[in-house]
Protein backbone atom coordinates (compact mmCIF):
# COMPACT_ATOMS: atom_id res chain seq x y z
CA UNK A 1 0.00 0.00 0.00
CA UNK A 2 1.27 3.43 -0.98
CA UNK A 3 -0.18 6.75 -0.04
CA UNK A 4 -2.27 8.41 -2.75
CA UNK A 5 -0.18 11.24 -4.12
CA UNK A 6 0.55 13.31 -7.20
CA UNK A 7 2.26 10.39 -8.97
CA UNK A 8 -0.57 7.92 -8.33
CA UNK A 9 -3.83 9.83 -7.94
CA UNK A 10 -7.07 8.03 -7.25
CA UNK A 11 -8.33 8.63 -10.80
CA UNK A 12 -5.23 7.03 -12.37
CA UNK A 13 -6.85 3.62 -13.02
CA UNK A 14 -9.66 5.39 -14.92
CA UNK A 15 -7.32 5.85 -17.88
CA UNK A 16 -6.26 2.22 -17.79
CA UNK A 17 -9.84 0.99 -17.66
CA UNK A 18 -10.77 3.27 -20.56
CA UNK A 19 -7.82 1.86 -22.49
CA UNK A 20 -8.98 -1.73 -21.99
CA UNK A 21 -12.54 -0.76 -22.96
CA UNK A 22 -11.40 1.22 -26.03
CA UNK A 23 -9.29 -1.72 -27.23
CA UNK A 24 -12.17 -4.17 -27.39
CA UNK A 25 -14.95 -1.69 -28.29
CA UNK A 26 -13.31 -0.20 -31.38
CA UNK A 27 -11.82 -3.50 -32.58
CA UNK A 28 -15.25 -5.10 -32.31
CA UNK A 29 -16.79 -2.18 -34.20
CA UNK A 30 -14.34 -2.73 -37.05
CA UNK A 31 -14.82 -6.48 -36.98
CA UNK A 32 -18.61 -6.12 -36.98
CA UNK A 33 -18.54 -3.80 -39.97
CA UNK A 34 -16.16 -6.13 -41.83
CA UNK A 35 -18.29 -9.18 -41.10
CA UNK A 36 -21.57 -7.51 -42.04
CA UNK A 37 -20.31 -5.87 -45.22
CA UNK A 38 -18.56 -8.97 -46.58
CA UNK A 39 -21.47 -11.09 -45.34
CA UNK A 40 -23.90 -9.26 -47.63
CA UNK A 41 -21.48 -9.88 -50.50
CA UNK A 42 -21.31 -13.61 -49.70
CA UNK A 43 -25.10 -13.85 -49.44
CA UNK A 44 -25.56 -12.19 -52.82
CA UNK A 45 -22.83 -14.28 -54.47
CA UNK A 46 -23.87 -17.67 -53.05
CA UNK A 47 -27.26 -17.54 -54.73
CA UNK A 48 -25.59 -18.26 -58.06
CA UNK A 49 -22.28 -19.92 -57.02
CA UNK A 50 -22.86 -21.82 -53.74
CA UNK A 51 -19.76 -24.00 -54.31
CA UNK A 52 -17.54 -20.96 -53.59
CA UNK A 53 -18.73 -20.63 -49.98
CA UNK A 54 -15.50 -21.88 -48.45
CA UNK A 55 -13.34 -19.50 -50.47
CA UNK A 56 -15.59 -16.55 -49.82
CA UNK A 57 -15.76 -17.05 -46.06
CA UNK A 58 -12.15 -15.80 -45.73
CA UNK A 59 -13.01 -12.05 -45.32
CA UNK A 60 -15.35 -12.96 -42.45
CA UNK A 61 -12.62 -14.95 -40.71
CA UNK A 62 -10.14 -12.10 -41.19
CA UNK A 63 -12.61 -9.61 -39.73
CA UNK A 64 -13.00 -11.92 -36.74
CA UNK A 65 -9.24 -11.89 -36.22
CA UNK A 66 -9.33 -8.09 -35.82
CA UNK A 67 -11.55 -8.58 -32.79
CA UNK A 68 -9.09 -11.13 -31.36
CA UNK A 69 -6.32 -8.49 -31.56
CA UNK A 70 -8.45 -6.18 -29.47
CA UNK A 71 -9.29 -8.99 -27.07
CA UNK A 72 -5.61 -9.83 -26.51
CA UNK A 73 -4.71 -6.22 -25.68
CA UNK A 74 -7.81 -5.74 -23.51
CA UNK A 75 -6.90 -8.85 -21.50
CA UNK A 76 -3.29 -7.65 -21.16
CA UNK A 77 -4.36 -4.20 -19.93
CA UNK A 78 -7.04 -5.60 -17.63
CA UNK A 79 -4.38 -7.81 -16.05
CA UNK A 80 -2.17 -4.78 -15.39
CA UNK A 81 -4.77 -2.53 -13.77
CA UNK A 82 -4.90 -2.16 -10.01
CA UNK A 83 -5.99 0.35 -7.39
CA UNK A 84 -4.05 3.59 -7.22
CA UNK A 85 -2.93 2.70 -3.70
CA UNK A 86 -1.05 -0.33 -5.11
CA UNK A 87 1.37 1.82 -7.10
CA UNK A 88 -0.78 2.24 -10.17
CA UNK A 89 0.72 5.51 -11.35
CA UNK A 90 -0.90 8.05 -13.64
CA UNK A 91 1.87 7.31 -16.15
CA UNK A 92 0.80 3.65 -16.29
CA UNK A 93 -2.78 4.75 -16.85
CA UNK A 94 -1.78 6.97 -19.77
CA UNK A 95 0.30 4.19 -21.32
CA UNK A 96 -2.58 1.73 -21.03
CA UNK A 97 -4.99 4.25 -22.54
CA UNK A 98 -2.59 4.80 -25.44
CA UNK A 99 -2.19 1.05 -26.02
CA UNK A 100 -5.94 0.53 -26.05
CA UNK A 101 -6.57 3.40 -28.44
CA UNK A 102 -3.76 2.23 -30.74
CA UNK A 103 -5.15 -1.26 -31.23
CA UNK A 104 -8.77 -0.05 -31.16
CA UNK A 105 -8.60 2.53 -33.92
CA UNK A 106 -6.22 0.44 -36.06
CA UNK A 107 -8.72 -2.40 -35.76
CA UNK A 108 -11.56 -0.07 -36.73
CA UNK A 109 -9.65 1.02 -39.83
CA UNK A 110 -8.68 -2.53 -40.77
CA UNK A 111 -12.24 -3.75 -40.28
CA UNK A 112 -13.62 -1.07 -42.59
CA UNK A 113 -11.04 -1.98 -45.24
CA UNK A 114 -11.75 -5.72 -44.93
CA UNK A 115 -15.48 -5.15 -45.20
CA UNK A 116 -15.34 -3.08 -48.35
CA UNK A 117 -12.68 -5.22 -50.04
CA UNK A 118 -14.41 -8.44 -48.98
CA UNK A 119 -17.76 -7.36 -50.39
CA UNK A 120 -16.40 -6.34 -53.77
CA UNK A 121 -13.86 -9.18 -53.90
CA UNK A 122 -16.33 -11.95 -53.17
CA UNK A 123 -18.78 -10.70 -55.79
CA UNK A 124 -15.94 -10.38 -58.31
CA UNK A 125 -14.52 -13.85 -57.56
CA UNK A 126 -17.84 -15.42 -58.49
CA UNK A 127 -17.47 -14.05 -62.02
CA UNK A 128 -13.68 -14.29 -62.43
CA UNK A 129 -12.06 -16.95 -60.19
CA UNK A 130 -8.55 -15.61 -60.91
CA UNK A 131 -9.46 -12.57 -58.82
CA UNK A 132 -9.22 -14.78 -55.70
CA UNK A 133 -5.44 -14.40 -55.30
CA UNK A 134 -5.71 -10.63 -55.63
CA UNK A 135 -8.53 -10.50 -53.11
CA UNK A 136 -6.49 -12.51 -50.58
CA UNK A 137 -3.48 -10.20 -51.02
CA UNK A 138 -5.58 -7.06 -50.56
CA UNK A 139 -7.24 -8.60 -47.51
CA UNK A 140 -3.83 -9.43 -46.00
CA UNK A 141 -2.69 -5.83 -46.54
CA UNK A 142 -5.86 -4.64 -44.81
CA UNK A 143 -5.29 -7.12 -41.99
CA UNK A 144 -1.72 -5.97 -41.26
CA UNK A 145 -3.08 -2.48 -40.48
CA UNK A 146 -4.66 -4.04 -37.42
CA UNK A 147 -1.47 -5.99 -36.72
CA UNK A 148 0.57 -2.76 -36.70
CA UNK A 149 -1.78 -1.38 -34.07
CA UNK A 150 -1.33 -4.57 -32.04
CA UNK A 151 2.47 -4.32 -32.23
CA UNK A 152 2.45 -0.68 -31.11
CA UNK A 153 0.03 -1.54 -28.30
CA UNK A 154 2.20 -4.40 -27.01
CA UNK A 155 5.27 -2.16 -27.22
CA UNK A 156 3.49 0.58 -25.28
CA UNK A 157 2.25 -1.92 -22.70
CA UNK A 158 5.80 -3.02 -21.88
CA UNK A 159 6.87 0.58 -21.07
CA UNK B 1 -9.96 -36.20 -55.13
CA UNK B 2 -12.63 -37.02 -52.59
CA UNK B 3 -16.07 -35.93 -53.64
CA UNK B 4 -17.23 -33.08 -51.41
CA UNK B 5 -20.77 -32.46 -50.27
CA UNK B 6 -22.27 -29.40 -48.54
CA UNK B 7 -22.05 -31.27 -45.24
CA UNK B 8 -18.32 -31.93 -45.63
CA UNK B 9 -17.74 -28.25 -46.52
CA UNK B 10 -19.59 -27.29 -43.36
CA UNK B 11 -17.44 -29.67 -41.33
CA UNK B 12 -14.21 -28.24 -42.75
CA UNK B 13 -15.25 -24.60 -42.28
CA UNK B 14 -16.54 -25.29 -38.78
CA UNK B 15 -13.31 -27.08 -37.83
CA UNK B 16 -11.07 -24.27 -39.03
CA UNK B 17 -13.25 -21.54 -37.53
CA UNK B 18 -13.21 -23.33 -34.17
CA UNK B 19 -9.40 -23.55 -34.33
CA UNK B 20 -9.05 -19.88 -35.31
CA UNK B 21 -11.35 -18.74 -32.51
CA UNK B 22 -10.19 -20.97 -29.65
CA UNK B 23 -6.51 -21.74 -30.35
CA UNK B 24 -5.21 -18.21 -29.58
CA UNK B 25 -7.24 -17.90 -26.37
CA UNK B 26 -6.12 -21.35 -25.20
CA UNK B 27 -2.52 -20.55 -26.17
CA UNK B 28 -2.57 -17.24 -24.31
CA UNK B 29 -3.84 -18.58 -20.99
CA UNK B 30 -2.13 -21.97 -21.31
CA UNK B 31 1.28 -20.49 -22.01
CA UNK B 32 0.85 -17.77 -19.37
CA UNK B 33 -0.17 -19.98 -16.47
CA UNK B 34 1.42 -23.36 -17.24
CA UNK B 35 4.54 -22.56 -19.25
CA UNK B 36 5.82 -19.08 -18.40
CA UNK B 37 4.61 -18.69 -14.81
CA UNK B 38 4.52 -22.38 -13.93
CA UNK B 39 7.57 -23.95 -15.56
CA UNK B 40 9.96 -21.09 -16.32
CA UNK B 41 8.81 -18.67 -13.63
CA UNK B 42 9.08 -15.44 -15.62
CA UNK B 43 7.60 -12.23 -14.25
CA UNK B 44 4.02 -11.14 -14.76
CA UNK B 45 4.74 -8.56 -17.48
CA UNK B 46 7.11 -10.73 -19.52
CA UNK B 47 4.87 -13.78 -19.41
CA UNK B 48 1.86 -11.68 -20.43
CA UNK B 49 3.65 -10.18 -23.41
CA UNK B 50 5.20 -13.43 -24.64
CA UNK B 51 1.90 -15.28 -24.30
CA UNK B 52 0.19 -12.54 -26.32
CA UNK B 53 2.84 -12.72 -29.04
CA UNK B 54 2.58 -16.53 -29.18
CA UNK B 55 -1.23 -16.36 -29.32
CA UNK B 56 -1.06 -14.03 -32.31
CA UNK B 57 1.50 -16.28 -34.03
CA UNK B 58 -0.73 -19.35 -33.50
CA UNK B 59 -3.68 -17.35 -34.83
CA UNK B 60 -1.87 -16.54 -38.06
CA UNK B 61 -0.69 -20.12 -38.53
CA UNK B 62 -4.31 -21.29 -38.23
CA UNK B 63 -5.46 -18.59 -40.66
CA UNK B 64 -2.73 -19.60 -43.11
CA UNK B 65 -3.88 -23.23 -42.94
CA UNK B 66 -7.46 -22.17 -43.64
CA UNK B 67 -6.49 -20.02 -46.64
CA UNK B 68 -4.30 -22.86 -47.98
CA UNK B 69 -7.18 -25.32 -47.67
CA UNK B 70 -9.68 -22.92 -49.23
CA UNK B 71 -7.31 -22.11 -52.09
CA UNK B 72 -6.58 -25.72 -53.05
CA UNK B 73 -9.81 -27.50 -52.09
CA UNK B 74 -12.48 -24.82 -52.30
CA UNK B 75 -14.88 -24.49 -55.19
CA UNK B 76 -14.86 -28.15 -56.17
CA UNK B 77 -17.99 -29.15 -54.30
CA UNK B 78 -20.63 -31.21 -56.00
CA UNK B 79 -23.88 -29.79 -54.78
CA UNK B 80 -27.38 -31.15 -54.69
CA UNK B 81 -29.26 -30.40 -57.84
CA UNK B 82 -32.01 -27.85 -57.49
CA UNK B 83 -35.42 -29.50 -57.87
CA UNK B 84 -38.15 -27.56 -59.63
Amino acid sequence: MVAIGEENPVYGPFFGVMGAAAAIIFSSLGAAYGTAKSGTGIAAMSVMRPELIMKSIIPVVMAGIIAIYGLVIAVLIAGGIGPASEEYTLYKGFVHLGAGLAVGFSGLAAGFAIGIVGDAGVRGTAQQPRLFVGMILILIFAEVLGLYGLIVAIYLYTK
Amino acid sequence: MIETTPYSIFKVVFFYCAIILFAPITTFFGMKYFFFEGLIGTGNLASNVWSAVLAVVVLHIALGCFIYRAYFDGGKAKLDEKVD
